[in-house]
């Protein structure tokens, strides 16, 4: 390790560290009312969510376009436990942290299948059967009136939790705020090994270039399904915590356009950087209050944003704070292109 | 109750709904084999022939007034949502067409958000219908029972416009011509070929199938905004059944999932939204490449 | 002799009417720099990905070692001594050449499934030795994106090195070298066969280079081998010279 790096690395654990403590006594400022707490709940579940997403996006290649499914199974599992409608589990399982579990291992099933399936075959591939398969999913929901309530959805009333003489009262917006805050920390760190480790690592040579991993004897399709897996898991904890802060589940929680949120978050921050999807999913919610109040379908503004950041600004604001867009088109190029009747890079010999 | 005829006439119905899967999906296997392109947004340009077709002949649209209005409608909606094709490829892929697949995914991605949401606003999201025109709105008589004669005109159209399809793209020179830029874009440049105009080419006759599929479609289905979002779906389902890029895997798997849907719709409802899905299992796990995938040398 | 490293036996592959490689039965030795020519398209890009298990052959068999491979995946047979090389460059641009060495040295290390921790002090110093067997110590934290045409393929011969294989495959190790890139590359590929126990297997269109530092050569034409034998005895073989030059000959 050099200097500089060491540098960097303490450089690093001071934020972490200043932005936990920040965090932390943020509802105590009192420059916050309950309202925008809120948002600050939510853009720490969403910024969970897009982290999980880009895990597989970012650090292993892999463009997912349904991971929606694992966020409205863990929403939906911890929603069922609650109201008692998994009868065939012990009663323990109706109290928040046992359903909690329960619904991040469910997450994990469902991921595991169906990741089973989209790693068949190569990137285009696994982009359609992710969001073909989402959408199965969505549907069964959806029509599965008696179980799952239909497009009603379910009502998510979590009661209290007795912890060591504590009463934890998860309606409550600071009690759920520190909840909530715990858990991303924790899935941060965790996070943040898994990619600093040697199976990280082989994750990156996979996200690089899949043919070349396979000669180096990493077998890829194994590699991309635990990945798979293991966001499919996180995203199942941050629908968890969505459906305790919505109170209702529905559908929609599963639906393309649900997952089309972290890949927003993603390119809004950045893909390339850690703290992309963090940076990106407060983006969202800003965005998203904003567009609202224009109209209800705000995510017509969200898509008019995407193409010029794919175009232009890959690496999100993350990339623009660098100073290095990471622009696969430069703008000016672009528009002389428009003007011009030459297009851009066309010289391709397709191999 | 389950009997051959009814069996039958689920079947003859599935066909039909399998014409109008298969325009949508051949679209997409097309652009994909020729210009190496996924687009998300293809489905959303079905959904605007749709509504094009809606505007068209409705009251007060521009056809209205006319006579054979719809089958003028046939004609103008799909060249509409043609150069809708057009403008998507001019400005928007033809940038990205050497990156890599991921950059064309989000980029048709954020289309999709921008026509569906687009179509949210502008025309709410009410359903909407045209009657078929009066020449072909009448029943026949189908095994005893009445049935609408406008699913046989879409087996017909369906089936003229995949003979003519093969016929273009097997025997004449414009289809080799697309045939080899899809194989080797710098050795058909080097031939004299202009490859820009064969690929904007392929995305206006995609796009123009799309269109198609959706004016047919228009007497056929509600007209709402989520009719792109379905079909796209169904299309995906398709080529991962057919193999992305072949011409007979996207007719094979349309009839397929047209009558498996419709079968499924009649005597099994409840699993109804599961049964593709299985058939994607099954494939993805039998035939690696799909049902028409083919081996290539490296 | 000693026993042979790689068995093909009646190999061969078809895509539909195409016949590729065509019932080929050949021995490769440890002894022996073999290497493989023939004319463009006579299917030594399709024998390549039968050996290393990319593509299934219509039938044959491939033996390693004395092992039947034939129906193992491509990281299996990694795992079991196979290399490979690519003729266009192959590495992981995005990644520094040090993580590009690493990278093989994870996979074959009780390491790779480790979710959490770091990299051992094995790792490292088996990539560090991989590094100067190469040359690239100097260079291992610059991005391969960034480097010369020629420093990219010795990263990725460090790349197959370092799988730590037994039959190393080089596919036009020089292709798109200047003279004096590919002056060191032959060289590297002489001492590393000298030096190392990997044996070498190697296609490439510069027949000089395989002339001078082939020991056994193969020739392939329409998926058929040809000819076989030394680099004199190639020289002179009729059916060489008319399948390289046509009707002239």
């Amino acid at each position: 390790m050099t200097a500089v790096d060491r540098l960097r690395d303490s450089r690093t654990a001071v934020l972490s560290l200043g932005a936990v403590l920040a965090m932390l006594v943020l509802p105590f400022t009192g420059i916050l009312s309950t309202f925008h707490l809120g948002l600050v709940i939510s853009a720490m579940v969403l910024a969970l969510f897009a982290m999980s997403f880009n895990l597989l996006f970012g650090y292993t290649g892999m463009l997912s376009f349904g991971h929606a499914a694992y966020f409205g199974t863990g929403a939906y599992t911890l929603a069922l436990a609650l109201d008692g409608q998994l009868g065939f589990l012990p009663s323990a399982f109706e109290s928040f942290f046992p359903a909690l579990l329960l619904a991040v291992v469910v997450a994990a099933l469902v991921a595991l299948v169906l990741g089973y399936l989209c790693v068949q075959r190569g990137d285009i591939y696994f982009a359609i059967l992710t969001l073909a398969l989402s959408m199965m999913l969505y549907e069964t929901i959806y029509t599965w009136n008696d179980f799952t309530g239909g497009s009603d959805g379910i009502t998510v009333l979590a009661e209290p939790i007795e912890l060591g003489g504590l009463t934890l009262n998860l309606i409550d917006t600071g009690t759920f705020y520190y909840l909530t805050l715990a858990i991303l920390v924790v899935s941060i760190v965790f996070i943040w090994r898994l990619i600093n480790s040697p199976y990280g690592e082989l994750l990156l040579s996979i996200r690089e270039n899949p043919e070349r991993a396979t000669m180096i004897g990493v077998p890829v399709k194994r590699y991309q399904l635990s990945a798979f897996v293991i966001a499919g898991t996180f995203a199942g904890l941050a629908g968890t915590l969505f459906a305790v802060r919505t109170f209702i589940v529905t559908p929609h929680t599963l639906h393309w356009s649900m997952s089309a949120e972290p890949v927003m978050m993603t390119l809004l921050g950045g893909p390339s950087a850690f703290v992309g999807p963090i940076i990106g999913a407060v983006m969202f919610v800003g965005l998203e209050q904003f567009l609202s109040n224009i109209t209800e379908y705000w995510q017509f503004g969200l898509g008019l944003l995407i193409v010029p950041i794919v175009l232009f600004f890959p690496d999100g604001l993350v990339g623009i704070l660098r100073g290095d867009s990471g622009g696969i088109v430069d703008v000016r190029d672009y528009l002389s292109g428009l003007v011009g009747d030459e297009p851009t890079g066309k010289e391709d010999t397709h191999e | 109750m389950v009997t051959l005829d009814s069996i039958a006439l689920a079947i003859v119905s599935g066909i039909a709904n399998g014409m109008l899967l298969f325009l949508a999906a051949v679209g997409l296997t097309l652009i994909f084999g020729v210009l190496d392109v996924l687009n998300f947004a293809h489905g959303s340009l079905y959904m605007l022939g749709a509504y094009f077709t809606y505007f068209l002949v409705s009251d007060g649209g521009l056809l209205a007034s006319l006579p054979g209005s719809f089958w003028l409608a046939l004609v103008v909606a799909p060249l509409l949502v043609a150069l809708v094709g057009v403008v998507m490829e001019r400005f928007i892929i033809r940038p990205v067409y050497d990156q890599d697949h991921e950059f064309q995914l989000l980029l048709t991605f954020g289309l999709v958000l921008v026509i569906d949401n687009g179509a949210r606003i502008l025309w709410g999201t009410d359903f909407r219908s045209v009657s078929p025109p009066g020449l072909i709105d009448f029943q026949i008589n189908l095994l005893g029972s009445g049935y609408p004669f406008y699913n046989v005109f879409l087996i017909i159209v369906g089936a003229l416009a995949a003979l003519t399809m093969w016929l273009v793209f097997e025997r004449t020179r414009v289809g080799k011509i697309v045939r080899a830029s899809s194989q080797d874009r710098g050795m058909a440049n080097a031939l004299g070929v202009n490859v820009p105009l064969v690929f904007t080419g392929t995305f206006l006759l995609g796009s123009l199938l799309a269109g198609l599929g959706g004016a047919l479609a228009a007497p056929y289905q509600s007209i709402q905004p989520t009719m792109g979002e379905s079909i796209i779906i169904e299309s995906f389902i398709i080529v991962v059944i057919g193999g992305l890029g072949s011409f007979g895997g996207a007719f094979a798997g349309a009839l397929l999932i047209g009558v498996v849907n419709s079968l499924a719709f009649l005597y099994l409802p409840s699993l109804q939204p599961v049964i593709p899905f299985l058939l994607v299992a099954v494939v993805l796990l039998t035939r690696p490449a799909g049902l028409f995938g083919k081996e290539v040398a490296a | 002799m000693s026993d042979p490293l790689l068995e093909l036996d009646g190999l061969t592959k078809r895509f539909g009417e195409l016949t590729a490689v065509d019932d080929v039965t050949r021995s490769i030795h440890e002894d022996d720099l073999t290497a493989l020519i023939g004319p463009n398209g006579a299917g030594k890009t399709t024998i390549y990905n039968l050996m290393t298990g990319v593509l299934s052959p219509t039938s044959g068999s491939v033996r390693f070692m004395g092992e039947d491979v034939t129906d193992l995946e491509p990281h299996e047979r990694v795992h079991r001594g196979l290399g490979r090389s690519y003729q266009v460059t192959n590495v992981f641009e995005g990644l520094s050449v040090r993580r590009n060495i690493r990278a093989p040295i994870i996979a074959r290390s009780k390491q790779r499934w480790n979710l959490l921790g770091s990299t051992t002090e094995e790792i490292e110093s088996e990539t560090d030795r991989v590094l100067d067997l190469v040359g690239l110590g100097d260079i291992e934290d610059t991005e391969c994106s960034a480097l010369s045409y020629g420093d990219k393929r010795r990263v990725e011969i460090g790349v197959s090195l370092a799988t730590d294989p037994n039959l190393v495959l080089l596919d036009e190790p020089t292709a798109g070298m200047n003279p004096t890139e590919t002056e060191r590359m032959v060289d590297l590929v002489q001492n590393l066969d000298a030096e190392t126990e990997q044996s070498f297997f190697m296609t490439e269109h510069d027949i000089e280079i395989i002339f001078s530092i082939a020991s056994r050569i193969l020739v392939l034409d329409r998926g058929a081998v040809i000819a076989d034998g030394t680099p004199e005895e190639i020289r002179q073989n009729e059916r060489v010279q008319s399948a390289y030059l046509g009707g002239e000959a």
